[in-house]
């Protein structure tokens, strides 16, 4: 790892949970939502992360050493997925995007967002941006305390 | 003869041990093998000098960023190339220090 590596490893990860409290945020303030432009009520959507590896130079059965990736270099957001699950139904027939016919006439489609769940995804993605930045205060301090070598 | 360039080669690609002058680089060039390398202290000095130096224009350059377009920047990018340009001024600032008291301690013997 070189001089910066674990402060650019924290980075991606504090770059991420950025990335996740903006999605929590949009999940938040479309909780009533219920006309979208593709039609339906507002679907929560949710980050999926992978870990960043460093492609090996060369790759091969024969050497299994070499396709050992290491350290990994931090958190990428691999993509945000819309959650399918079905809407919740709230019977209130005076709503303009009230179903109007079939077996569930009068009842609106609510977003699948669940408040509570929100704000305890809130909470952890606060938490783990607080972890990272307490490793990179750990790294620095490392660093600092190296410098004294010697002296 | 026309040699195949690097660039048009497909696959993985290996850096393979060159043993003798006469074998070809990754480039296609035949490069003398185990060329001395002659950095002196000055030029190791220097190169470090304009990391820092190019560390601290980063730094600037978020701050000026943040300033003017907020949306552009994450705050913590800019902490953290702050923090990367002290830290790596420090650390020069500590090489710069020891090289000095080494010179100082050779002028001082008598």
């Amino acid at each position: 790892m070189s001089l910066f590596g674990s402060i650019l490893t924290s980075s991606s990860g504090l770059s991420a949970q950025r990335l996740r409290l903006d999605v929590i945020s949009d999940n938040l303030a479309n909780a009533t939502t219920t006309r979208t432009a593709e039609g339906g009520p507002f679907q929560r959507s949710r980050v999926i992360f992978r870990p960043v590896v460093s492609q090996p130079y060369w790759r091969s059965p024969f050497l299994p050493e070499s396709l050992n990736n290491g350290i990994g270099k931090g958190v990428r957001v691999n993509k945000i997925e819309k959650d399918n699950s079905p809407p919740v139904l709230k019977y209130d027939p005076t709503h303009p995007d009230a179903i109007k016919t079939g077996p569930q006439a009068g009842y609106v489609q609510l977003p699948n967002v669940n408040v509570v769940n929100e704000m305890v995804d809130m909470i952890d993605a606060s938490r783990a941006y607080e972890a990272n930045v307490t490793l990179i205060n750990g790294a620095k301090a490392m660093f600092s305390k190296a410098l004294e070598i010697g002296r | 003869m026309d040699l195949m360039n690097i660039s048009q080669a497909t696959g993985n690609k290996i850096d393979l041990l060159r043993t003798d002058a006469r074998q070809f680089d990754l480039a296609g060039k035949n490069t003398p093998l185990n060329e001395p390398t002659k950095a002196s202290f000055q030029d190791a000095m220097v190169s470090a000098i304009e990391g820092v130096n190019s560390s601290q224009m980063k730094a600037t350059d978020l701050y000026q960023k943040m300033v003017t377009d907020p949306n552009s920047v994450d705050v913590h990018d800019v902490t953290l190339a702050a923090a990367e340009a002290s830290m790596s001024l420090n650390l020069a600032k500590t090489v710069v220090e020891r090289a000095v008291q080494a010179y100082r301690d050779i002028i001082n013997m008598r």
